[in-house]
């Protein structure tokens, strides 16, 4: 089938009738067969869902895009392939959907919403550098109780530490996204201030946290320099 | 969490960028063309520096832009005149 330009795209789903409903036709053919295909093959936080659910739910994030694109049609700046914008689209109705399920299965108690940071955060650490990564975890525990503001704080943990989705972040707190992304770069710049000002750096953490014991620059007693001299 | 979550989670506090960064909606305004360009051939992350950040600053975004990228670059795969 010859692949429609942007102008011809656009064309076809202002205009009424045929023209418009072949369009939409196509434009829905390819958005499902792209989402089932990723969804049967690749999604990462897709979980065990069944043949038939993944069908379903290709379906429905395919129309919720269509739905989408129509009402944003005026939006589309023709920088990209039309349909590189339409597939970023119902990629994104299907991850906010898949990252919905998955915060279903595993939802905190309301109430636990934000609160408590974790007694520790890896599943599975390194049992050579136990020691080392859980005084590197207390000081960050300080540090993100004293330095972040409360907002800051719940938002960081409800976040990265019981995994809540940041639109459904948005929703509990009945702010948007953006307002969002706004609050946890100023959350990173005060956490950021409060390490460099402990004299820990991102070298630091790092070696603690990423790499295997014989390669990090922890001394003999078990301690890096910077966590000995800090705590 | 994971071990790489934890890590990535402190590489974005000293990437944190002392002035403005992109928000995600500006974030996924641009990525379709960012994509566009990668599959080109063409160096997107020195072309739209801020995106490239905004995928490495926040995962859900970046998870976006992975996925984006599979999805294009299958069509494009078997479409080769795209």
């Amino acid at each position: 089938m010859r692949q429609r330009s942007n102008s011809e795209w656009l064309t076809a789903l202002r205009e009424g009738g045929r023209g418009q409903e072949a369009a939409l036709a196509e434009l829905r053919l390819g958005l499902l067969s792209a989402i089932r295909a990723y969804l049967t093959k690749r999604s990462p936080i897709q979980g065990s869902l069944h043949s038939a659910e993944t069908q379903h739910l290709a379906e429905d994030c395919t129309q919720e895009a269509i739905l989408i694109i129509q009402a944003k049609l005026d939006g589309f700046r023709g920088e990209s392939q039309f349909m590189t914008w339409a597939f970023s689209i119902v990629i994104r109705v299907a991850l906010g959907e898949l990252r919905r399920r998955r915060w279903r299965q595993v939802a905190t108690e309301k109430a636990q919403l934000g609160q408590a940071l974790p007694a520790w955060p890896i599943e599975e650490p390194g049992p050579e550098r136990i020691l080392q990564q859980r005084e590197a975890w207390a000081l960050l525990t300080r540090l993100i109780d004293t330095a972040l503001t409360p907002l800051q704080r719940s938002v960081l943990v409800a976040h990265a530490f019981q995994e809540m989705p940041l639109d459904l972040v948005a929703e509990w707190l009945g702010t948007n996204r953006n307002s969002l992304y706004k609050l946890i770069h100023d959350a990173r710049k005060r956490l950021k201030q409060a390490l460099l000002a402990q004299g820990l750096t991102h070298k630091d953490l790092i070696a603690i946290f990423d790499r295997p014991v014989s390669e990090s620059h922890l001394s003999s007693e078990g301690k890096s320099p910077s966590v000995q001299r800090i705590l | 969490m994971k071990e790489k979550d934890f890590t990535r989670l402190i590489d974005t506090i000293f990437a944190v960028k002392s002035g403005e960064e992109m928000l995600c909606s500006e974030y996924f305004d641009e990525l379709p063309r960012y994509v566009d360009l990668e599959v080109a051939g063409q160096n997107a992350a020195a072309l739209l520096p801020e995106v490239k950040h905004h995928m490495h600053q926040c995962p859900e975004c970046g998870e976006v832009y992975l996925a984006l990228l599979k999805l294009v670059g299958k069509e494009n795969s078997s479409d080769p005149s795209r």
